[in-house]
């Protein structure tokens, strides 16, 4: 294991590099767009493909490029650092709705200047306007999904607001071949095809197209070169001189030819990674298993004695900072869902290696260390932990990192996460490879294709089986009427409708996702696809189900404590208990409680999910496994569909149209996030909490499954406290919990927060799988934070008495 | 039949009544009145009922409501009080309170429905080097339930903690001895009669029972707790008495000094019960290291906190 020097020297660097990206704005990068537009004008003839290649190269040959001060690691998406990037042919449309309220709207706000909203409109809203996906869903989405997702029954323009993501390139191909090797690799493929024989053409145009973008990456790659030259002859320290040469060397040799030393290696890493969000901008594209794939160039330079430990982490925290930069850029209303700015950029590190053994190596904990560094809300930093293979001395490194309280990382089940890759049809062996991808998905570098699409609003299936298919903040028939509630004579009658509310809900996504999929055909990623080997071999886009492995969409679903709660409740009071009647239950709950507080009391006093109790972690179990196999078992045209349970943040817009719930949750509140208990619920501490949760079948949801807890910073203020955590650790793992990410935050230092933001600026809050700036939050979000149950039992402060 | 005792409350995940990560089953009962104490909801066997004002908007549901006339509203203390002499113990008050304000304090259990309770966290034992801890009130005035309870887990191999404030029948301790794997023991005072002032008992029968158990036939560790109460029981001349009592013993394993705690003063005021040290401060950090070196310096091993 790595001993961690005391107050490194870089840290200097590192400091000066975090203040630069936390003081800046985010700000609308439009720059790409207007280069895009303008290629787009100019291939008009020319196949879909290479016309995105093109537009691609383009962007590599054009756009700004900048070395800030302090830099090791180069490289932008766009023109700002904390940019929100604009892909024109995805979505030009949205900025354009919010061109006058984007700089001031609630949700993650982008400063756009005057100049670029003339721009905007003079360049790239004429020509684009009609051709992006976003509005090609608008115009093609039947009128029962407009509904369903106006009314917040369901949310489904995720990924049409932005590309789809949730991709992991296989960087250890690209690094070991570079641009140049891949481009050889592609031209022996064309050989396979011929012009003479029938359909060939598209393929070799195809071809054609990733040599384009390939290319277009050695361009970006030896302008940095120049730029690092050019800015050295002006150099007037000696020092920085040195460095900004030795850059331009690392850019001689990358990305064209393949990496020699961890400098190069983690360079190559970071200016592809930059470069997919040029040719489409989205969330999700995952570093994946850094720890893994630069480790072989780690060893050969520690080995050579031309790299010590500290340059290597000085390295990997400069491209830690990096990471930090990107600024998601989406609607306002897809904002309120996510929000935060992420860009759910995953690395991970731990996890075992191809032969099923122990892969934890150095970079692994310096990988961790990285985060600690940096104590930025990027990368979001996943550990894959195995209980029977990685050592103590890597679980107490996480545990370490948590308790800086930065939120990460996020802890991940090794097996559990093997299983989910393998219920998507990935073999046994390959799935041994799998990283954590987003906030809490499975993913497998190079290999597999497959994104969620939608979320469901559990809460309103409940309202719907209560109110014969009525939304009760529309006074609209929205869902199925599953009979009158009141002549229920059995819970099975009860649960039976929810059943069939499930049934019905899944189908009308599965609907929207038939036609989502055919116009996500119309976004190819040829630049992406370069680190998709099956992409090459069958010359098939990423997007045209060009990899090795295919799933259908994943969905969603939200506000599961409330829906399990609200079953539980239905049935210990109306038909256990028989304590109250369905009548006056519904009663009660259609004046939203008031004038009905004994029924309210009996509501908030039936037992609930999180207490590991059997009654509410039964009907947990029966639900969610219904829920998972009625989903996965649907097909599309890329595969069978996921299921996860991963709320970002849409428990907040998602509570808005829900009235009261047998719960007692009042009307119009925020849901519970993932697959934590409802705050103020789990009154019996840590353990029983992933106790509960634990009932929930975890592996049956390849999307993955969310656990937000939240410890209070004195559980780990001793030695004794990383221990109490480590157990806990390897409790939920032996239990089958497959993920938990912690806040080890106090209120009081939330409310102060609140009070005075900008002394705040960069207190790091756990949203919902993912890590944000408190102050950026909005206030629903900030409040559901603070009033989440602090989970203190771990460690009460042990006195006389 | 399963025994039955009068249980105040589980805890969860403790990791301070023993090794590792533990469920604590907390009894009613004691036969102490300890100024300091923490739980004054655990003093008597039987259920207490107490307000919490700060939900209280005063309605008077529970006092209309009490069959036996046992709730009454204080004017002076501002607060509702009830006569434990005469509550039957039916609950009504608590059903009819929508605040949620009425509170009340223990449940009947049997040996087998907490052993079930107790099982649950086996997962965290496993991890942890952790198991079950009883505590109270005084476990051991309940010597049946108890008795059971450990046995059991004993024999599915869950580890076992007790801890006793001593102030019991030998029978009733001897009784359960075999199924203990580590005791906690607490020695507040070595001057009887200053004992009995600060506990309402005198401290002979607590030493008497120390030394038997520790002349007894079991080979657990005893772990002696010492709370350390500012002005009531700190002064260097008791901590050292002390200490030189615990030097004769056996099977000590550490003393630990416990520094007073102010948690318990709000139930006091639920309970509408007098609090002695309402104006009493906790101890520094620097004084229970103060105190922690009297003892090492008598060769004892001690640590601050459980």
């Amino acid at each position: 294991m790595v001993n961690k020097i005391n107050n490194p020297s870089y840290m200097d660097r590192i400091n000066k590099l975090r203040e630069r990206v936390v003081n800046s704005t985010p700000t609308m990068d439009i720059e790409n767009a207007l280069i895009l537009t303008q290629s787009f004008k100019k291939t008009e003839a020319l196949p879909r493909e290479m016309r995105k290649a093109r537009a691609f190269k383009e962007v590599c040959s054009k756009k700004t490029i900048t070395i800030w001060d302090n830099e090791l690691i180069l490289g932008c998406s766009g023109k700002v650092a904390r940019g929100g990037v604009l892909c024109a042919d995805v979505c030009w449309s949205v900025l354009d709705k919010e061109l006058d309220t984007i700089s001031t709207r609630p949700f993650d706000p982008f400063y756009i200047s005057e100049e670029d909203k003339i721009l905007f409109k003079q360049e790239i809203k004429p020509y684009w306007l009609g051709r992006s996906n976003f509005e090609k869903w608008e115009a093609q989405a039947p009128r029962d999904i407009v509904e369903l997702k106006e009314n917040a029954v369901i949310y489904i323009d995720r990924k049409a607001v932005r590309g789809p993501g949730e991709l992991t390139p296989n960087y250890e191909e690209l690094l070991q071949e570079g641009m140049e090797g891949i481009i050889s690799y592609i031209e022996k493929k064309k050989s396979d095809y011929s012009l003479s024989k029938a359909n060939h053409y598209p393929k070799i145009a195809y071809l054609n197209a990733m040599i384009t973008a390939a290319r277009g990456m050695i361009i970006l790659g030896q302008r940095y070169r120049e730029e690092a030259l050019r800015l050295a002859s002006q150099e007037k320290n000696a020092l920085r001189r040195k460095e900004l040469e030795q850059i331009a060397n690392v850019f001689l040799q990358i990305p064209a030819r393949p990496a020699r030393t961890f400098h190069e290696a983690l360079q190559f890493v970071y200016l592809y990674h930059s470069s997919i969000f040029m040719e489409q901008n989205a969330a999700s594209y995952n570093l994946g298993r850094i720890d893994q794939y630069l480790y072989p160039y780690y060893k050969t330079d520690i080995d050579a004695g031309r790299l010590t430990e500290e340059e290597a982490q000085e390295l990997l925290d400069c491209a830690w900072i990096k990471l930090a930069e990107p600024c998601l850029f989406q609607d306002g209303v897809t904002a309120e869902y996510a929000n935060g700015y992420t860009m759910f950029q995953n690395v991970c590190a731990g996890g075992i290696n191809s032969n099923g053994q122990d892969a934890v190596n150095e970079l692994s904990y310096m990988v961790i260390q990285a985060s600690m560094d940096t104590m930025l809300y990027q990368p979001s930093l996943s550990v894959r932990y195995n209980l029977a293979k990685n050592p103590d001395s890597f679980l107490k490194k996480c545990a370490e990192c948590i308790n800086t309280g930065n939120g990460f990382p996020a802890f991940h089940n090794d097996e559990v996460g093997i299983r989910m890759v393998q219920n998507k049809g990935v073999p046994l062996h390959e799935a041994y490879d799998w990283n954590p991808c987003g906030c809490v998905e499975t993913n497998l570098s190079g290999r597999i294709r497959g994104y969620v699409s939608a979320d469901v609003n559990m809460a309103s299936l409940v309202e719907f089986v209560l109110f014969r298919g009525i939304h009760r903040k529309s006074g609209k028939l929205l869902g199925h009427d599953t009979g009158d509630p009141l002549l229920f004579t059995r819970y099975e009658e009860f649960s039976n409708a929810i059943k069939q509310q499930v049934d019905h809900i899944i189908k009308k996504v599965v609907e929207a996702n038939n036609i989502l999929d055919e116009i996500w055909d119309d976004r190819p990623v040829p630049f992406i696809s370069l680190s998709f080997r099956n992409c090459i071999d069958t010359a098939t886009d990423y997007a045209h189900g060009g990899t090795k492995y295919e799933c259908g969409n994943g969905i969603i679903y939200d506000g599961i404590a409330d829906f399990i709660n609200s079953i539980a409740a239905v049935k210990e009071l109306v038909f256990d208990k028989k304590s109250v009647s369905m009548e006056r239950l519904i009663t009660a709950l259609a004046a939203d409680f008031v004038s009905y507080p004994d029924v309210h009391k009996k509501c908030l006093e039936a037992q609930k999910y999180g207490n590991d109790l059997d009654h509410p972690d039964e009907i947990a179990a029966e639900m969610m496994a219904y829920l998972a196999i009625q989903t996965n078992q649907q097909d599309s045209k890329y595969g069978k569909l996921m299921s996860g349970i991963l709320p970002v943040t849409a428990h907040v817009p998602l509570g808005k149209v829900i009235g009261a719930l047998p719960s007692g949750r009042k009307a119009w509140t925020t849901l519970t996030d993932g697959l934590s208990p409802t705050g103020g619920t789990d009154s019996n501490g840590a353990g029983a909490v992933l106790k509960s949760v634990a009932k929930i079948p975890h592996d049956l949801f390849a999307s993955g499954t969310l656990l937000n807890m939240k410890l209070s910073p004195d559980l780990m203020k001793d030695e004794r406290g990383t221990v109490n955590l480590m157990n806990l650790l390897k409790s939920a793992c032996s239990l089958g919990v497959f993920h938990a990410q912690f806040n080890v935050v106090d209120k009081e230092m939330l409310l102060k927060a609140q009070k005075s933001p900008e002394k705040h600026r960069d207190l790091l809050v756990r949203v919902a799988g993912y890590t944000a700036y408190f102050v950026e939050l909005c206030p629903e979000v900030q409040d559901e934070i603070i009033n989440r149950t602090i989970q203190e039992s771990i460690t009460p402060l042990k006195a006389a008495g | 039949m399963s025994a039955a005792a009068s249980v105040l409350r589980i805890e969860k995940l403790s990791s301070f009544d023993g090794d590792g990560l533990r469920t604590v089953v907390f009894l009613k009962g004691c036969p102490l009145r300890c100024q300091w104490c923490s739980t004054p909801e655990s003093h008597e066997m039987k259920t207490d009922f107490g307000n919490d004002k700060k939900k209280c908007t005063g309605c008077f549901e529970c006092v209309n409501t009490c069959p036996e006339q046992a709730i009454n509203y204080d004017i002076k203390k501002e607060q509702f009080t009830t006569n434990m002499e005469s509550c039957s113990d039916c609950k009504k008050c608590i059903d009819v309170c929508l605040e949620g304000s009425r509170i009340f304090w223990g449940y009947t259990a049997t040996a087998d429905e907490i052993f079930k309770e107790v099982q649950k966290d086996s997962i965290f034992y496993y991890h942890s080097g952790g198991g079950v801890t009883i505590s109270g009130g005084e476990p051991f005035l309940q010597k049946n339930f108890v008795r059971e309870l450990l046995k059991k887990c004993v024999f599915q191999g869950v580890n076992t903690a007790i801890e006793t404030c001593g102030h019991v029948l030998w029978e009733n301790i001897k009784f359960v001895l075999p199924f203990v794997d580590t005791l906690f023991y607490d020695l507040k005072h070595m001057e009887t009669n200053r004992h009995k002032k600060i506990t309402g008992v005198g401290n002979g029968l607590i030493l008497e029972n120390l030394k038997k158990i520790d002349a007894g036939p079991q080979n657990f560790p005893i772990i002696v707790r010492i709370p350390v109460i500012p002005t009531v029981n700190d002064e260097d001349g008791n901590i050292r008495d002390l200490g030189e009592f615990c030097r004769n013993l056996k099977k000590l394993k550490e003393i630990q000094l416990l520094p007073y705690h102010r948690f318990g003063i709000e139930t006091y005021r639920k309970l509408s019960m007098p609090y002695d040290l309402e104006t009493l401060c906790s101890p520094e950090k620097e004084k229970m290291e103060y105190k922690a070196a009297l003892l090492q310096d008598m060769g004892l091993t001690v640590k601050v906190g459980g």
